[in-house]
């Protein structure tokens, strides 16, 4: 006993020598921990804590000490007026156009992004591709933020069917055309799906979402006529708009025939977005067309669930990229995603703070399990790892999360987190119920190329606005058959190219041209 | 006062309690569907129709509201500043109103139009931001209560109420040798309380609703007002879970679970509608105090 | 007081004579009205502090705001974002909506809550009176995107109202997307919103009216009717007169938040009001000088239109604001 007890505090000191003698080594007196101001970005709807666990274990990982805003990043109006008031952070996400106008960010060489984050660029220019810095090089031709692409959403929107209904009326074959979903979906209008012997149902609807007409919602009609929405449209040696393009009138014609024959909601321009979940709980839609992640839910947890709970044989069915009556198909992805954010850094930022910035964010993008804990929290306590790799949240109720808040602290999330989705960490991202599903539409749709993005200077920005008003305002009367879409469609091209379609083509073109050398 | 009503008399109290019943139903019946929608499940929300009685009953929206237990905050946040707020506006209003309510008052029209520019113009959000920043109000209690302080609207329609008491009542007192001061809480104020319980009424909801002015000019989370809060438990209660950020903003806010929508208001609301019958009765029958003396 | 009338009158007619006199009389009411300075004071001061000072500000609107410059150095630009404000090419169907809305909000919605009030007066039983009055508020709490939730639920293909319609014969109506009812939809569900809330002000002007009135004209043999219209009206008309004034100063604001939970890209034509399309097209993401210059055109007609009614209604014998 007594040798095994001197024997213990032998090795005991020794230990405390050696890890007093190594912790001597690695703290040299120029070894200072850079501080790094930041905004966090995650979707809880609570300020960011002034120091949390994620936090902590970040800036043990990076060796930085790092100051996050204690602001929810909803509530945008706060961080961009004290930013506008000069409280500027090191690194954010927000509109490169209007802050660098305002003189609050700084530039981001491409160089740098090259040399410190070699393996995230790669992986958005495969993605991305030329629309890669639509968001972040403007009319000065510089560069400033970091541009973002989303692999996931190169699996663009899809249909997803109602699995029942599909029985009911006897429909067992894949569809692989437009006809083919339209005559399904006559079917659904005509043939009492529901089987309650009235004629109440509807085969699709949308939803009034007058900024973003050109997501989703007929995504893959439009793509039946090699259109998307919305576009400049890269033609050889010169750009066209996809919103004055015959293709376009002749899709918006066929909308306006499902219209008549009473193929969708009558009232889909005037649904919110709530209103179709209550819809397709009560069996008045057996379509609707949306990102991989809400069909997911659809049919999980949401208003679908239960149909597939009920009975397994009666899997929803997806669509995507029926082929149109010229044999064209294709389907909307938006791999860089022109309404979000990119990563900007304030003007205070010194190279040194830049360059170390970029390196953060490309280790955080070749690591899965490093990404997600940024995202989600830790392992086993938020989240496991299910048998694909993928992501699997631990559905948490607000009171266990309060417990685990109260005795280990506050979690936090969000930091340094960049609107990008990449190969590398896109298991991270996903979660199980959305990953097959992306997966098939992948292989299953045929990718439409998503023309050019210019970056227009402050007269042709709003100029380009009023455009979408006036865009809008003709697709939906269009399709509701309000107007004769024949005779009104030259006065309407006319009117969009004397607005200021004919000069923003123009400047598109110039700088599509600039590319191609 | 009742007479032996004339048939024409009755017909007239018939139409129009006719009218106020219509239209009292056709505000609780939505209320009622919003209270029985609180107490649904996030399923049984989505039935259609007019749902008369929650089934199943559950309280979970309710608890999803207070589970982060800085509800109780929250709400005591918007009471002091309700409080604080309103006590300072009213007497600072009212004193201001009567000053100007009397006629010889040199300056009278400049300061009524220096009020008035007021409601008109301001420097928006950068300048008061900055200026706020620069006063070292941003951060603080007091800036949610000083610029609702001095309100022109309020001392508008103060001195409005003012102007109609007959000027009997203050000249015995006047006569009598009694100061500015005295005549106006002894005699001005009781005989003003319709408009001061009104323009109390509008203050202390004002400050209940206002949530913005707390969002951008002091967003300590010891100073959280409930409606900020109850914001962010709107966000939080979205259906699906939805880490992604890749779905832009307008689809993503607009799926905030029914119920917790419903319960929600009801917290924010319920407070309010539970103090005011004490404040009714200023509006519905008060009498004059009785007659000039002396 | 009459004392003080007559010395100014007297240093009136003096000054005629002699300037500095009207200013020594002007300095002597000052003093005799001391203490009602004394009582002015907090709100002066809060003015200043709080309202003026910032105002000054407002040349952000004739800048390109950039923050190292800030609102004194940022470069100075003129007219340019008023400019691109009119040179939108829907700004004229914009204002003319902007203005229609808020006409007809005024012309239907100003007279509803008097009227609610005098209703609400009339009705028979304490109790009774209570409860309508405490309901009868209760919408003023919801938010608009909850109201306009109620309004498309009303108005739905399987809403009550169209369920009525098929029950008269008629074909069932898509009202919300009709650009012509989208005016009336917006000033009724306003009105539903805010009768009760509004009617509150009047309520309290007519509980300070002297009960004996009533009953003296009861006396005189005054049926209903002339009691109301005779009595219980003409004690409210200097409150009607001022909030009327007070509400032609919010001509150009026709309700943003109800109008964008309402309104859809097919009623954009008859719905889309200055705040919506400003918000609408992302113009004002940040930028700071642009929503400074729509805001202050704003507040300038909404102030020329309170200067102008004041003018007209203290010409027709009405109470004047100042």
């Amino acid at each position: 006993m007594k040798l095994q007890g001197i024997v213990a505090a032998v090795l005991a000191l020794a230990c405390m020598a050696g890890s007093a003698w190594a912790a001597g080594r690695t703290e040299k007196p120029s070894d200072e921990k850079m501080e790094i101001s930041l905004i966090a970005y995650n979707n809880r709807g609570v300020p960011t804590p002034e120091t949390s666990r994620v936090q902590k274990f970040l800036e043990d990982r990076f060796h930085i000490q790092m100051k996050p805003w204690t602001v929810d990043w909803n509530e945008k109006e706060q961080i961009n007026v004290r930013i506008a008031s000069g409280d500027i952070p090191d690194v954010w996400m927000g509109y490169a156009f209007p802050l660098q106008q305002m003189g609050a960010i700084r530039e981001i060489p491409k160089e740098a992004l090259y040399k410190y984050m070699p393996k995230y660029m790669q992986q958005c220019e495969e993605c991305g591709g030329r629309d890669l810095w639509q968001s972040t090089v403007l009319a000065d031709g510089k560069n400033w933020g970091i541009p973002t692409a989303l692999s996931i959403a190169t699996a663009g929107p899809a249909i997803v069917i109602r699995g029942d209904w599909m029985a009911k009326v006897g429909w067992t074959k894949p569809i692989e055309t437009l006809d083919e979903l339209e005559s399904l979906f006559v079917k659904f209008r005509n043939e009492d799906p529901d089987g309650n012997n009235a004629k109440d149902t509807y085969a699709y609807t949308g939803y009034k979402n007058s900024s973003a007409i050109y997501q989703t919602t007929f995504a893959q009609v439009f793509g039946a006529y090699g259109v998307r929405v919305l576009t400049w449209e890269k033609k050889g040696d010169h750009i066209e708009g996809s919103m004055v393009s015959p293709a376009y009138r002749d899709a918006l014609k066929r909308l306006q025939s499902w219209y008549k024959k009473e193929l969708m909601h009558p009232e889909f321009a005037v649904h919110m977005r709530k209103d179709i979940d209550a819809l397709m709980a009560n069996g008045k839609v057996g379509a609707f067309e949306d990102w991989s992640n809400w069909l997911a839910s659809f049919t999980t947890t949401g208003p679908w669930g239960k149909i597939t709970a009920a009975n397994p044989a009666h899997q929803p069915a997806y669509v995507v990229s029926p082929s149109g009556p010229t044999g064209l198909k294709g389907n909307y992805s938006r791999p860089a995603a022109p309404w979000n954010e990119p990563q900007v850094m304030g003007t205070g930022v010194s190279d040194k703070k830049m360059d170390r910035i970029l390196q953060i964010i490309e280790e955080m993008y070749a690591d899965p399990k490093l990404y997600a804990v940024m995202l989600a929290g830790f392992e086993g306590e938020e989240y496991k790892w299910n048998k694909d790799g993928v992501l699997d949240p631990i559905p948490l109720t607000p009171e266990q999360v309060k417990k685990l808040e109260t005795e280990k602290g506050p979690l936090g999330t969000g930091y340094f987190r960049v609107n990008s989705v990449l190969p590398s960490i896109e298991k991270a991202y996903t979660t199980p119920a959305r990953y097959p599903i992306d997966n098939w539409i992948r292989a299953a749709q045929t990718r439409l190329d998503y023309g050019f993005t210019p970056s227009f200077n402050e007269e042709q920005r709003v100029k380009d606005s009023n455009l979408t008003t006036l865009m809008t305002q003709f697709y939906y009367n269009a399709i509701t058959g309000k107007i004769d879409v024949d005779a009104e469609w030259n006065g309407y091209v006319e009117k969009w190219m004397k607005q200021g379609g004919k000069e923003l083509l123009e400047e598109a073109t110039k700088q599509y041209l600039k590319t191609l050398k | 006062m009742k007479k032996t009503g004339s048939w024409r008399d009755r017909v007239l109290d018939g139409i129009l309690m006719a009218i106020m019943i219509l239209f009292t139903a056709s505000i609780v019946l939505p209320f009622w569907s919003m209270l029985v929608d609180s107490f649904s499940t996030k399923d049984s929300v989505l039935r259609p129709g007019l749902k008369l009685f929650p089934r199943p009953v559950t309280v979970q929206s309710y608890r999803d509201v207070f589970a982060s237990g800085i509800v109780a905050v929250g709400y005591m946040n918007t009471v002091i500043r309700a409080a604080v707020g309103t006590v300072l506006t009213l007497v600072c209003c009212f004193a201001a109103a009567y000053a100007i309510s009397k006629p010889k008052l040199p300056f009278r029209k400049t300061v009524s139009m220096l009020l008035l520019i007021t409601m008109f113009f301001g420097g928006g959000l950068i300048p008061t931001y900055l200026w706020f920043k620069q006063l070292g109000l941003i951060g603080s209690r007091w800036v949610l209560i000083l610029p609702h302080v001095a309100m022109a609207y309020y001392i508008i329609i103060m001195r409005r109420f003012l102007e109609a008491i007959p000027a009997e009542m203050e000249e015995s007192a006047f006569i009598d040798g009694a100061s500015a001061m005295r005549i106006l809480f002894r005699i001005m104020v009781p005989l003003s309380m319709p408009v001061i319980a009104t323009v109390g009424l509008w203050s202390v909801v004002f400050h209940w609703n206002e949530w913005f002015d707390a969002m951008i000019y002091d967003a300590k989370t010891e100073h959280t007002v409930l409606q900020l809060l109850l914001r962010r438990v709107l966000i939080e209660n979205q259906s699906s879970a939805m880490l992604n950020l890749e779905v832009e903003d307008e689809a993503r806010l607009q799926r905030t679970e029914e119920a917790v929508k419903a319960a929600t208001m009801f917290v924010s609301i319920g407070p309010v509608i539970l103090i005011y019958p004490f404040i009714q009765k200023y509006f519905v029958k008060g009498i004059m105090v009785g007659a000039v003396k002396g | 007081m009459k004392q003080g009338i007559s010395t100014v009158k007297k240093a009136d007619a003096a000054s005629r004579a002699d300037g500095r006199s009207r200013g020594a009389a002007t300095w002597a009411a000052v003093v005799q009205h001391r203490h009602y300075y004394a009582l002015l004071l907090p709100v002066m001061a809060l003015l200043v502090l709080i309202h003026y000072v910032p105002m000054a500000g407002i040349v952000i609107a004739f800048k390109q705001f950039n923050i190292k410059g800030g609102l004194w150095h940022s470069p100075w630009v003129g007219f340019k974002y008023f400019k691109q404000m009119l040179e939108t090419p829907s700004f004229l169907a914009i204002l003319w909506n902007t203005v229609r809305i808020s006409f007809l909000k005024v012309l239907f919605g100003f007279p509803a809550p008097i009227l609610f009030a005098l209703i609400l007066n009339e009705i028979p039983g304490l109790r009774a009176k209570k409860v309508f009055q405490t309901v009868s508020y209760l919408p003023h709490f919801l938010s608009w995107v909850v109201v306009a939730g109620l309004v498309m639920s009303m108005l739905s293909i399987q809403g009550p109202v169209n369920y009525v319609l098929s029950l008269l014969g008629g074909k069932p109506v898509i009202f919300m997307q009709e650009s012509g009812l989208f005016t009336g939809i917006v000033v009724v569900s306003d009105i539903w919103k805010g009768i009760g809330w509004g009617s509150i002000i009047y309520l309290a002007a007519i509980a300070g009216i002297d009960v004996q009135l009533y009953e003296a004209a009861a006396m005189d043999g005054a049926r209903r009717l002339q009691r109301v219209l005779h009595i219980t009206l003409p004690s409210l008309v200097p409150i009607i007169g001022t909030l009327f004034i007070l509400r032609m100063g919010g001509l150009l604001n026709a309700g943003f938040d109800q109008v964008l939970n309402l309104y859809n890209p097919m009623v954009l034509d008859k719905a889309d009001i200055i705040d919506t399309y400003v918000y609408r097209t992302g113009l004002v993401q940040m930028q700071y000088s642009f929503s400074a210059a729509v805001g202050l055109s704003k507040n300038l007609v909404g102030f020329l239109m309170v200067v102008l009614t004041n003018a007209t209604v203290n010409r027709l014998g009405g109470t004047t604001l100042t």
